[in-house]
Formats: structure tokens, sequence, C-alpha cells
């Protein structure tokens, strides 16, 4: 690099204020002793005159120049929106509410009568027993070939009134059952006779009453006496946890034990029937606490 | 940026600039315009421009403004007379040097008066001046330099009148 008479205004400003480089500062000085006016120049300007700005003078409008925070249609009214939110979630669960009531109302309150009248347990029963026939009469029995490991049945507390109970009175409890039975059933078909025998073993699971599965199945509750299976107290419902709430009644009247019949069809159409015995289930601690008789359900 | 930030902008710039640009143009009405135009053009920009360079994007605006301003009315002085009186409305002056100082600064060239005003009032170093202005390093640190010699000169003639005076 080399400083001359051309260039040297871009180091000066630099050279004065003593921020160059010792080389280029060095070149400097060597060029301003070849240089004496300019370097008399350079030593006039030891304090060099600086500007200061006055305080004084402000900008007085600034206000019209600001903006007003301009927020989004949605930060404006997010309380509102949360307000609404909640509102909605609270409707929604209140509905939902009212629909799990209205579904056990219906449940314990609602059971078509045509699904209640003894024509629709025949017509009922007449298909099993065509669906049996179909084989041609012959024998056959029908092996339990899917047990589920739930073990529940639901309750209700106290004997209903299906009609009149409001749904709020209804309170309903778990049972489990204890034992098993009757893992088949045989039919045997001679003529216009159907003959159902059930055989009885021990099964280390009961019937899923609470199980999707069976949500759409028919579910018959059967008086059972030893060795005879009669189909004159049944009750057909759809929803499982009814079921076990209306046999109380009857067991509380007629002291005899109960047979939960689950008719189901699996996903490759194999018709399923189930037995379960719920004469424990249906022998809650309050019936044991007003004395009641077990011992008599078994006769 | 967003409001508040532009709000802060305002807040904190807007003195500087209007400054910088009375300086320059001697014009109180002409300064608020280009404070208003800038700020305008800010806000428009908001969104695009960060806060962190705002106070730069803003002085590089004015700067324009006050260049397309004096182009517009052909006002620009070259003149190396010292004014009789000082059109500087606003600013007082404390000493006399400083006001020779001022009336110095005048009769600037309007470029060495831009990149001495960038220094001397703002601080901003020479490389943001060079980016403020568009000129390169090397004008940036010429400019200075003569606009501060022309200075030095002119308090220098009025020091030494002001002896040939007292004898």
């Amino acid at each position: 690099m080399l400083i001359n008479f051309d260039n040297y205004e871009h180091y000066a400003i630099d050279f004065l204020e003593d921020t160059l480089t010792l080389a280029v500062k060095a070149e400097m000085i060597t060029f301003l002793q070849r240089n004496p006016s300019i370097k008399a120049e350079f030593e006039s300007m030891t304090d060099l005159p600086v500007l200061e700005p006055n305080p004084a003078i402000v900008y007085r409008e600034k206000d019209q120049l600001k903006q007003k925070e301009t927020r989004s249609v949605f930060w404006v009214y997010r309380y509102a929106i949360a307000a609404g939110l909640a509102m909605l979630l609270a409707i929604t669960w209140l509905l939902n509410q009212k629909t799990t009531e209205n579904t056990l109302a219906n449940d314990n309150m609602a059971i078509p009568k045509e699904i209640e009248s003894p024509e629709y347990l025949d017509q009922s029963i007449a298909s099993l027993e065509g669906e049996t026939k179909s084989h041609d009469q012959k024998e056959k029995d029908l092996i339990i070939t899917e047990q589920d490991p739930l073990v529940e049945v639901r309750l209700a507390t106290s004997p209903q009134d299906k009609r009149n109970t409001l749904p709020e009175k209804i309170k309903t409890q778990t049972v489990p059952t204890e034992a098993n039975y009757l893992a088949s059933q045989v039919e045997t078909i001679e003529g216009n006779k159907t003959n159902i025998e059930t055989s009885t073993s021990e099964v280390t699971a009961s019937i899923p009453v609470q199980s999707e599965r069976l949500r759409f199945s028919q579910l018959t509750a059967i008086e059972s006496n030893p060795g005879i299976i009669a189909f004159e107290q049944d009750m057909i419902a759809i929803s499982p946890v009814i079921m076990a709430a209306i046999p109380l009644q009857e067991v509380e009247q007629k002291k005899s034990s109960w047979l939960l019949n689950a008719i189901t069809r699996k996903a490759d159409g194999t018709k399923v029937f189930a037995f379960e015995e719920i004469k424990k289930a249906l022998t809650p601690t309050r019936y044991r606490d007003e004395n009641v008789d077990t011992s008599s359900i078994d006769e | 940026m967003t409001t508040n930030e532009y709000n802060s902008c305002v807040e904190n710039f807007a003195d500087g600039i209007f400054r910088f640009v009375l300086k320059l143009s001697h014009n109180e009405a002409d300064a608020k315009d280009t404070v208003q135009n800038v700020f305008e053009k800010l806000w428009k920009k908001h969104a695009q421009v960060q806060f962190e360079t705002a106070k730069s994007y803003l002085f590089t605006s004015a700067y324009r403004d006050w260049i397309d301003q004096t182009r517009k009315i052909k006002r620009m002085y070259f003149s190396d007379q010292l004014p009789e009186n000082g059109t500087d409305e606003v600013a007082t002056q404390e000493f006399e040097n400083r006001e020779w100082i001022e009336k110095a600064f005048v009769h600037l060239p309007e470029i060495q008066k831009s990149v001495i005003l960038l220094r001397d009032y703002e601080g901003y170093s020479y490389e943001e001046i060079a980016d403020i202005t568009g000129l390169n390093l090397s004008q940036v640190k010429v400019y200075i330099f003569r606009g501060r010699k022309k200075m030095q000169s002119a308090l220098q003639q009025t020091q030494i009148s002001k002896i040939t005076t007292q004898m």
C-alpha cells in the first residue's frame, strides 16, 4: 500500500481518530512528513468539531404516528370463544348424560311390548327350532365353542317396575358370578316336538353380558329345574344390563333359580348358546340380609 | 415487527429522524413531512421489517426522502458563504464556538452534512452510514473528513477574525 496525495483522505479520518493499524499509521506518518502542508492541516485538526444533537428538538406528534394494536378477531373475542366452547362442551356432556340415562331408562322401561309378548317369544323359539329342524330332524349338539373371560353381571339393587321407575332411581351394581355352569345344550327333535336339554359342566368363564359382542344378541332368562329348560318365563331384551334386573323381581317372587341364556352369532354365522346360572348373581347382599332363604331357591 | 415494536420505534427514533432531517433541510415542515413519510412507509412494511433493523431502515428512508425533497425543490446549498442569520429556528446554542460550528455545518455540501449528522447525531459507524446512504466506506470517510475540515477551518477563521477585531 502506498499512501499518496490522491488517496490520503481515505485514511485521514481514521488517522485523526487513531484507529489505523500500526503499519498503515506508519505509512501515513511517512506521507505527512513528505507533505508538510498536509501535515500542518492535520495538526490543526487535533480537536475536530463534532455536532451535538439538541435534545430540546423533539417531534411532538408521535401519537399521530403510533398505531393501535390490531388483534385478530380470534384474539379480540378469545374470551367469548372460550366461553362458547365451554358451553358447547357442557351441553354436549349434558346431552351425553341424558342419552345415557335415556338408554338406561329405555333398557329398563321401554321394552317393546311385541318383544315382551309370548307371541314374540314363541316366534323366537320357533325360529331356533326351525333352524334345528333344518338339519334333518337329527339330534344336534350345540357346543359352546367360545367363552369370554369376562365375569360380570349387572343387577338392579332393588326390584324394578320397568314401566314406572324413573331412570335416576335405577342404580345398578355389578355382582360377579362365582361359578358358571351349562356349557352345552342339546336339542332333540321328535316330529313336531322339540326337546331341549342342557348338560351342565363347569366352565371357567361366564356369559359376557357386558360384552359388545352380545350387544344385539338374544338373551333369555330361563327358569331352571333340574333337567328341564322351560321358556315360559323368558324375556328378551337387547341390553344385557336389563336382563339381570327383571329376573330379580321374579326371583324374589318365585324363589327360583334362573338361567341367563345368551344366543348370539359369531362372525362365521355359527350360533352360540351359552348359559349362566345367575342364581347367585341375583342374590345380592340385600336379600341375604333380609334372610332370604337361598336354599329354597335351589328347589 | 409487531405493532408494539412499531410504536416503540416511533417513541425512540422519531426525535432523531426529525433532528436529522431538520438539520439537513432547515425547514421544520419538511422535517415533519419526512418523519411522517418514513413512519408511514415503515408501518406499511412493518410485517417485513425486523425490529432490530428498524432504526437503520428509518434513517435510510429519511435520508432518501430528504434527497427526493431537495431534488424537487432544488434548493441544495453549495455556497461557501456563511448565512447572515442562522436558519435553524429550533436549535439553541450554548457557546459561541458551537454556534459557529453549526453555521459552518449549514454550508457543507448535502452529502457531507448527511454523513456527519449520522455520525454525530446517531453515532452510526462508518459502515452503517455507508449502508444508509448507499456510499462505499471510503467515500463516507472522505466526506466526513472533508466536512470536519471545513467546519474546523470556518471555526478557525472566526477565531482569527475575532482576535483581529479585538486588536
